[in-house]
């Protein structure tokens, strides 16, 4: 990789305005990803100094630095336990240990990829996350805006609340992307359904989410109605991981499986 | 830019180009254990440890690691030796291109967990590829090796 310039800036607001002086500025995580996608960069932004790897733990929210290693989220005592630890399961299929040692969540969350596996489960949890300019934004709105993001991201926050979860990633090996990832949680009585690596980026779905939420009862017939739903209202695709026909026929029964996962779990 | 690194517990001050890899900084201080296989993170073959975990030498850029510690395999010859000689009595080593990654993988999960299971050691070593020889053999040797009080 070519690098011209290598700074560590005093502040966040000196990162800021370096990463906007010129477009081939970056900052970086872990690294990992950018090895692998740009040839040449002008000025590497370093933002270990100023952001941390912290994770800490109070009564509402696991607050995680940006630049947190995705091998310390998923080893975290609490958050191995919440929401029946579908973020570290997320992470656990995630290539080899080394990679998780380098690669971060702020790098995960910012590049948007669309065959992440920790954006499913982080979607399905509701975080919150904190940029340097444009202060809190929910990830979900992050996910749904087409700009690309030239903002720092600081922080993650993931509210711990009473809640069940399910996390299921199909792929051929551990080393493999997703061919379909799907993240299920039940908060405060209200369920989440995440489908990502479809091959577009994990989405919620909402319409099937709103028919749940709004049931009276909960049975085979439901749950079958919702997962149809959720194969209706989503895109599915064809690549060389997958056909449409095989993600949506998996995302049906992977919706319906996971569902009474997490039913069961809360009773 | 000048880099300082503590590579196996020796300070080594090296001039480096911003985009260089640590292996490729390894490489050029004679670390000749230190290898590369795909260059893109995927086959660990390249894994050294920094601060005592293990990361792929070839997506770390050096400029860095100013002042962190580097393991490679002959900072932990006694260890390798007497994995190499459970690989040995199993069959598990045939051209031996993965072998120092794989020490130094199993040596930093030998710190980390305890007593694993046959699956957490299986868990753990995802992402270090053989070329030559089936992975069974390897787990054998490596319970042989954790096991092992000598
Ligand atoms: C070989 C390989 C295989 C992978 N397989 C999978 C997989 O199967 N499933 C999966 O879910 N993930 C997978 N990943 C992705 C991985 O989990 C991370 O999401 C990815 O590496 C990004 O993290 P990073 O720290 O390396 O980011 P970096 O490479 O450091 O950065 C990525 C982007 O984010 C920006 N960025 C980083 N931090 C910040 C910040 N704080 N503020 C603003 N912008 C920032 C950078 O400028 C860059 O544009 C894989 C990665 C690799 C290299
Ligand atoms: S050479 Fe680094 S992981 Fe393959
Ligand atoms: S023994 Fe040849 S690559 Fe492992």
């Amino acid at each position: 990789m070519d690098v011209l310039h290598y700074v560590l800036p005093n502040s966040l607001a000196e990162a800021y305005q370096l990463l906007h002086e010129d477009l081939n500025n970056h900052v970086i995580g872990g690294g990992v990803w950018m090895k692998n996608t740009l040839k040449s960069i002008n000025t590497l932004i370093e933002l270990k100094h100023l952001i941390g790897e912290k994770i800490e733990v109070t009564h509402e929210v696991i607050k995680i630095d940006a630049n947190c290693p995705l091998r310390q989220l998923e080893i975290h005592p609490v958050i191995k336990d919440l929401y029946d630890g579908i973020i570290s399961q997320s992470i656990e299929k995630i290539m080899g240990v080394s990679i998780r040692n380098v690669a971060t969540i702020g790098g995960t969350v910012v590049g948007k990829y669309a065959f992440s596996d920790l954006l499913a489960a982080l979607l399905a949890v509701d975080v919150t996350l904190v940029f340097f300019k444009q202060g809190r934004m929910e990830l979900s709105k992050y996910l749904e805006s087409h700009e690309k993001n030239r903002d720092i991201l600081i922080s993650i926050e993931i509210p711990i609340k009473k809640g069940t979860g399910y996390f299921h990633k199909v792929s051929t090996t551990h080393l493999d992307f997703a061919i379909l990832n799907l993240a299920i949680t039940q908060i405060d009585h209200q369920f989440r359904i995440v489908i990502g690596a479809r091959p577009g980026i994990a989405s919620c779905a909402n319409q099937a989410m709103e028919l749940i939420n709004h049931a009276k009862e909960i049975d085979d017939t439901l749950i079958n109605e919702v997962a149809e739903c959720c194969v209706k209202e989503l895109s599915f695709g064809s690549n060389f991981r997958g056909s449409e026909e095989y993600r949506m026929t998996l995302a049906k029964v992977y919706v319906a499986r996971g569902l009474w996962e997490v039913i069961h779990h809360a009773s | 830019m000048l880099v300082n690194l503590i590579v196996n517990g020796q300070p080594r001050s090296i001039e480096v180009a911003k985009g260089e890899f640590l292996l490729d900084t390894l490489r050029h201080l004679d670390y000749l254990s230190v290898r590369r296989g795909c260059d893109s993170s995927s086959c660990g073959v390249c894994t050294v440890l920094v601060n005592g975990k293990p990361t792929p030498s070839c997506s770390l850029l050096t400029v860095r690691l100013d002042q962190q510690e580097i393991t490679t395999v002959e900072g932990i010859a006694k260890e390798a030796e007497k994995l190499a000689t459970h690989f040995g009595h199993e069959g598990a080593d045939q051209c031996g291109y993965c072998n120092p990654s794989m020490a130094l993988t199993v040596y930093a999960m030998k710190k980390e967990l305890k007593k694993p299971t046959l699956e957490q050691i299986k868990a753990y070593l995802v992402g270090n590829l053989c070329r030559c020889t089936g992975y069974q053999a390897q787990h054998i040797a490596i319970l042989h090796y954790l096991e092992d009080q000598s």
